[in-house]
């Protein structure tokens, strides 16, 4: 029962983070699966999505990390960041709820700037592009927060599909790009990135997940 | 999205498309890789073995003598061949085409007396690119360079006519060409033909006459080049001939295609061949169902449960402390699970599966339920069914397709199990209102669980064994079918350890959350 290698060189890690209801499982659905997913249900705690991609011919894994926007998940969401090599922050570009947006990515962006590593890359989405008629947020202002704060930044539309492989993509390059001129080291802990992993483990020694001690009390 | 079944297909048939996509791709970068290689050697060799310095140098003193005796030629040529061939024996990528290049060479010592006459700049340059190349780089620098690098073996061919062109004088070739250094190498350093035109065009304006002949010269004999390439290539003389034979060598570009397609040929076998142990391979099956993920979010989880219940300990009031600290041993108990490993697998409960696991998730008191989970089963004990009907009727699956079902249907609960475990971690911790005392009850419902889980995962791993010993007396395979067998066993007690870790995670959950609804009232 000899096993082969994975055929992906890395494992990026993402999380997918932003108020409640601004689309976060629907980007990740129509990144995934290429289709819109109309009556999408509450997230409960994370869910999670993977895609094998390439980026300058080596083939990436992302294993994104679907955070719950529900504010009673906010605490529990918390304990996901770690690790994350790409945060995808999003917003609704309809919604500029008594103009509480800023107010709102700013919070989301102090927890991914707190909770991540200092070289996780942080992309901005503003979700929804389709309706364009009922638009509250212009491009520019969200352009502005994003060159302000050093985060990259698009706006998308889960429904149509439009810019949704971009963001994803461009996130990954980003953080190749990171690698390859070493700002990223690979070896630090919660670099959001496994290099080459190890060949699937068959044996039983090597499957057993780390036992946890009981809790002293 | 979550581990489902349909979610695990889908994964799968992108994968597939992904490696359908890199296959073709990769077949057509083969072959201009080849081909550009060749052409590339053809020309100008690389010379790891001779430092292309060396060489330059040696070059740049037959320039400036103008006087190239024959025998030079051919020791120049020598050289690079030799330097060719060891470069053929390592190093990346040009394994086997370097040969190509040095057969090329051979011929070009007889057919092309000019071909060194004046390398000059071109060469020079060449010379930096092919030893850049050489080392170990990444794709994406080969592909950026790869336009570069077109325009600059061509300038090896045009320049090499230059001398042709203009017999009568050929310092002044070679100085008026130095002089259009700016204009003309500038040029080359662009992409694309319009580049080299405009490249040329700034060339004509400083040679002037000559720089006419050298554009229509040049064109000429890159015609004539490319003509006699091809002979050689299709006709073969004697040199070539022995090369090849020599060290089993490409002789033509339809070869060269041919090689190309066995390569993507084995590389989609190896695909296919991965693909194939994936199926049967526990860890990989667990992780596409998204179990290794849900465990380490569980992890992460527990973690910082942990973390919180140590730190709410060291600073609570002794008074209240007490009556929590009772409580949160009493739930600690619950989870030794002392009994599990004496539980006998006894067959009668398997009815009582989806029952089971109903109650004692229910007893959790959240609005996560285990119907995934019985979903799994379900379709596991229908498998099994269909399969012993199966085989009294005389048709009969091979043991390697019941060992692969056998393996990801234990991937599949095992990871199913950590979801619902992960889920109930999560909303304990945003649940409101539980009475602290209700917490042990949770507690119990989870270690009953586990325990319903584990028992189930023994008997599947019996019944699959039963199967497979069955459709071996058929097959008579049966030391194949008893390592199936053991390993059918060692997955079902690793799928065992992943659930009952998986529950211990819990255990900072719940006393996180028995403090918050203890600190809450």
């Amino acid at each position: 029962m000899a096993a082969g290698p994975y055929n992906y060189s890395y494992i990026f890690k993402y999380i997918i983070i932003g108020d409640m209801g601004v689309g976060k499982s629907c980007l990740l659905h129509q990144f995934t699966e290429k289709k819109f997913m109309a009556d999408c249900p509450h997230t409960i705690g994370v869910e999670f999505g993977t895609r094998i991609i390439e980026v300058a011919g080596q083939k990436i894994k992302l294993q994104i990390w679907d955070t719950a926007g529900q504010e009673r998940f906010r605490a529990v969401t918390r304990s996901y960041y770690r690790g994350a090599a790409g945060a995808l922050m999003v917003y609704d570009i309809t919604t500029f709820i008594v103009r509480s947006t800023y107010n709102h990515l700013s919070s989301w962006l102090t927890d991914a700037r707190n909770l991540t590593n200092p070289n996780t890359v942080i992309f901005l989405i503003g979700n929804k592009s389709d309706l364009e008629a009922q638009r509250d947020v212009t491009y520019e202002e969200a352009k502005q927060f994003a060159d302000e704060n050093g985060l990259m930044f698009l706006e998308c539309s889960a429904k149509t599909g439009e810019n949704v492989e971009e963001a994803f993509l461009d996130t990954a390059k980003k953080i190749y790009q990171n690698i390859q001129d070493g700002s990223l080291d690979l070896n630090a802990a919660e670099s959001g990135v496994q290099h080459k992993p190890t060949t699937p483990r068959n044996t039983l020694s090597n499957d057993q997940p780390q036992s946890k001690d009981g809790c002293a009390c | 999205m979550s581990a489902s079944d349909d979610d695990f297909q889908f994964e799968n048939v992108e994968e597939d498309d992904l490696v359908a996509v890199t296959k073709k791709q990769s077949s057509t970068e083969d072959v201009e890789r080849d081909m550009k290689a060749v052409s590339l050697q053809d020309a100008h060799p690389p010379s790891p073995a001779k430092s292309p310095a060396e060489i330059r140098d040696q070059l740049a003193k037959e320039e400036v003598g103008q006087e190239v005796t024959e025998e030079k030629k051919q020791s120049v040529l020598q050289k690079l061949q030799d330097a060719d061939q060891s470069a053929a024996s390592g190093g990346w990528g040009w394994k086997g085409l370097g040969n190509v290049g040095s057969n090329l060479l051979s011929t070009a010592t007889s057919s092309v007396s000019t071909l060194t006459h004046s390398f000059g700049e071109g060469f020079d340059k060449f010379v930096e690119t092919v030893e850049y190349s050489l080392g170990a780089e990444d794709p994406e620098e080969f592909a950026k360079r790869e336009y570069a690098d077109v325009p600059k073996s061509k300038e090896g061919v045009v320049t090499d006519q230059v001398a042709p062109a203009s017999k009568e004088e050929p310092i002044a070739t070679v100085d008026s060409v130095d002089e259009s250094d700016e204009g003309w190498f500038g040029g080359w350093g662009m992409k694309g033909i319009n580049t080299v035109v405009q490249g040329t065009t700034s060339a004509v304006k400083k040679t002037g006459s000559l720089g006419k002949n050298l554009v229509t010269g040049g064109l000429g004999v890159l015609e004539t080049i490319g003509k006699k390439t091809y002979n050689v290539l299709a006709e073969g003389d004697h040199g070539l001939k022995s090369t090849i034979q020599g060290s089993r060598q490409k002789s033509s570009l339809s070869q060269m295609l041919r090689e190309a397609k066995e390569k993507a040929k084995q590389q989609s076998q190896q695909d296919e061949e991965y693909e194939e142990t994936r199926k049967a391979h526990f860890g990989a099956q667990f992780d596409d169902f998204q179990g290794l993920v849900q465990l380490e979010a569980l992890e992460m989880l527990s973690n910082q449960c942990e973390g919180r219940v140590q730190s709410v300990l060291a600073t609570f009031d002794p008074e209240v402390l007490e009556v929590l600290k009772k409580e949160l041993v009493s739930i600690k108990d619950v989870f030794e699970l002392k009994d599990l490993d004496e539980d006998d697998e006894d067959e009668d409960r398997d009815h009582e599966f989806d029952r089971l696991m109903n109650e004692y998730i229910g007893q959790v008191g959240l609005t996560v339920t285990a119907e995934r989970i019985i979903n799994v089963q379900e379709k596991m004990r229908k498998w099994i069914m269909e399969n012993s009907q199966e085989l009294e009727e005389g048709t009969h699956r091979p043991p390697k397709e019941i060992h692969e079902f056998a393996i990801q249907f234990l991937a599949q609960i095992t990871a199913c199990s950590i979801e619902m475990f992960h889920k109930i971690g999560q909303l304990l911790l945003t649940e409101k209102n539980a009475p602290l005392t209700s917490y042990k009850n949770k507690a119990n419902g989870l270690a009953c669980a586990t325990r319903v889980l584990c028992t189930e995962v023994g008997i599947v791993a019996t019944k699959f064994s039963q199967r497979l010993n069955a459709a071996a007396a058929v097959t008579e395979e049966s030391d194949f079918v008893n390592a199936l067998i053991t390993n059918v066993y060692l997955e079902a007690t690793n799928s065992s350890t992943y659930i009952q870790d998986g529950f211990q995670l819990l255990l900072p959950v719940l006393q996180q959350s028995a403090i918050e609804a203890h600190s809450a009232k």
